[in-house]
């Protein structure tokens, strides 16, 4: 199962691609499949709130909705991104 | 054994064979005498003694080219003068011999061939007792009160211990960073996310300055239990006072001082051994600790971090309760009289100073159990005091018993009452009201432990408990099996209501409740599911 997993995400776009970046240990499949899903749902939560908000005219709650759709988005994504950052921290202190 | 006929027996034994002793006695004297005289003298009794600060025998009294300015070259924090009551119960005194014997040199053939008797007799002790006190002293004096720090071979291992926990790090961030996407309202997620990111850096630092920390650890450990060791040498005077004192007194006469000695001998081994198992116990909690770490920011499992935590502190408090038993035992053996009184020497010649060798024993004992009392504090469920077989078999027993005896009783309600199933439906529609306040209290006291929580639940479903609840009130969720024998509390509502007594419940409802108890012990956030409860049910009570 995690083989497979490994195959077809060695085998994605390019995007997840070039996130395998390797020293993960056992942890490494489990990392790069989160990564995946946090640029994935990232990118679509952006889309999504750009496209509520586009369509929801006067509506205030519409209008509501787009905005916490992309603010999760947003969110999510910096701390996701900031975690690498974080992490590369740690493992200067740690060796 | 102090006669002095035997002495005499042994003497006319030998004058009635007198021919064979001579031809034995004077080519021992001839060949092996002097050499193996002063071999023996020098390299068994009292040498060791010098070294080590213990005079089991004087080395004096066995060696003539022992100068006496030998036995002042003993440290002279060693040579505690409270020791002095206690060497005049030694057997080695110089005016009886180890075997309780009197001294003075009866002369002639008859007294060499007894003085070579003793000596090889010394010899013998010194190689199978002595040794073995030797070594007990020594194991005690080697750092007993000590915990070793984590260095080489141990640090590298945990270095790659963090290595492949490191990453769990980068996951729980990037788990975290999913969940404050979601923004859910769900109040667990919602509270994960907001408190995860701390606890990753947390657990970073951990990972880092774990070394530094069990370092410290060891080094305050050591640093406390010399300062609660009333002496400066530490070990080297309470340990060896206690090995010199109490054994050498066993050593006497009699056959009670055989049956201490042995068991000073085992409960001292006892000792040792668990010193070794403690400082193993420490550098594997080292080892696992990237794990315990990790599991800190796990839910589910984040109580392991919780006993492993109080493990580490465990190891690092046997030493200090270790140190102020030794140091009580060091009063015990250098000044009895001090705890005992007159009944030092109660028993005489069956026994010198039993009391003082006795109180040794039981400090030495008290030592052995410390450690498995303050691993019992830490891992909590662990029980100490009696194997695991025994407690299973006996809670498979009583589980058996109680069942029996459950079953016996429902099924005789169920006779009386025309079935046991609507005994147990009557008591399913009358407990489920909804009274909320004594499901809050339930699940207030569903925190107990496992066995005695499960226990008291067992006889709070199926015994006759009394409750009020409002008139009128019947719902779907109300449980019968924690509101007070006296009714609910006021402060959780229901008050004032008809007591009514409850029938037998259903299993069904055993299997319920008992689910609903399950608890997670360890740290975590507070329930927002159990402060409802408790909320709702003052709001309950309240109208």
């Amino acid at each position: 199962m995690i083989e497979a997993v490994h195959a077809s995400l060695s085998n994605a776009p390019i995007p997840i691609v070039i996130l395998q970046v390797g020293g993960y240990g056992p942890w490494g499949t489990v990392i790069n499949i989160l990564r995946g899903l946090l640029i994935a749902a990232g990118g679509l939560g952006l889309v999504l709130g750009m496209a509520v908000k586009g369509a929801a005219a006067g509506s205030a709650d519409r209008q509501e909705l787009g905005n916490r759709l992309m603010e999760g988005a947003i969110v999510g994504l910096f701390v996701g991104l900031l975690g690498e950052a974080i992490y590369n921290l740690i493992v200067g202190w740690t060796s | 054994m102090n006669d002095p006929t035997k002495k005499d027996g042994i003497g006319s034994a030998i004058v009635v064979s007198a021919p064979l002793v001579v031809i034995v006695a004077a080519l021992l004297v001839l060949l092996i005498g002097p050499g193996a005289g002063a071999a023996l003298a020098q390299d068994t009794i009292g040498g060791w003694d010098t070294r080590n600060g213990i005079p089991l025998s004087e080395p004096a009294t066995n060696d003539s080219a022992t100068s006496p300015d030998e036995t002042l070259t003993t440290d002279p924090a060693s040579a505690d003068p409270s020791s002095e009551p206690t060497d005049n119960m030694t057997a080695d005194d110089s005016s009886e011999d180890m075997f309780g014997e009197a001294g003075g040199d009866p002369g002639g053939l008859e007294g060499m061939v007894l003085d070579w008797f003793k000596t090889i007799m010394g010899f013998v002790y010194d190689s199978t007792v002595g040794d073995l006190i030797k070594k007990v002293a020594e194991a005690l004096q080697a750092g007993i009160l000590g915990l070793p720090a984590p260095s080489g071979e141990v640090a590298s291992i945990y270095e790659g211990m963090v290595g492949a926990m490191r990453p769990v790090i980068l996951v729980g961030i990037l788990v975290t960073a999913l969940l404050m996407m979601l923004r859910t309202s769900n109040y667990d997620i919602a509270y994960a996310g907001f408190s995860a990111l701390p606890r990753f850096i947390g657990l970073g630092i951990a990972f880092a300055f774990l070394p530094q920390f069990m370092e410290i650890l060891s080094k305050m450990t050591l640093d406390v239990s010399d300062a609660f060791l009333p002496s400066s040498d530490r070990a080297a005077i309470a340990g060896a006072e206690l090995f010199k004192s109490a054994v050498t007194n066993m050593l006497g006469a009699g056959f009670l001082n055989i049956i201490l000695a042995i068991a000073f001998t085992l409960v001292g081994f006892g000792v040792v051994l668990v010193a070794v198992l403690k400082n193993i116990l420490f550098q594997l909690l080292f080892i696992a600790g990237p794990f315990a770490l990790a599991s800190s920011v796990i839910p589910g499992v984040n109580h392991l971090a919780a006993s492993w935590f109080r493990a580490v502190l465990a190891c690092a408090a046997i030493p200090v309760l270790w140190s102020l038993e030794l140091g009580i035992g060091s009063v015990i053996v250098s000044s009895p009289e001090a705890i005992f009184g007159d009944m030092v020497d109660v028993l005489g010649a069956w026994s010198d100073g039993i009391f003082t060798s006795v109180g040794a024993i039981l400090v030495l004992y008290v030592m052995y159990k410390t450690p498995f009392k303050v691993l019992e504090w830490a891992f909590e469920s662990y029980d100490s005091s009696r194997g695991a077989w025994r407690g299973l078999a006996r809670g498979v027993a009583v589980g058996l018993a109680t069942g029996g005896i459950r079953s016996g009783a429902r099924a005789l309600a169920g006779a009386a009452t025309g079935g046991a199933g609507g005994a147990a439906a009557g008591a399913a529609s009358r407990a489920g009201a909804s009274n909320s306040a004594a499901q809050g209290a339930a699940i207030g006291a569903g925190t107990s432990r496992a066995g005695l929580g499960q226990g008291k639940t067992i006889r709070q479903i199926t015994g006759q408990r009394r409750f009020s609840a409002p008139a009128g009130e019947t719902g779907a969720a109300r449980s019968p099996r924690s509101s007070p024998s006296g009714g609910p509390q006021p402060e959780l509502g229901g008050g004032g209501g008809q007591q009514r007594a409850l029938p037998a419940a259903s299993p069904e409802i055993e299997r319920k409740y008992l689910k609903q108890e399950g608890t997670t012990p360890g740290f975590g956030k507070p329930r927002r599911d159990r402060q409802g409860y408790i909320k709702g049910a003052k709001v309950r009570g309240d109208r």
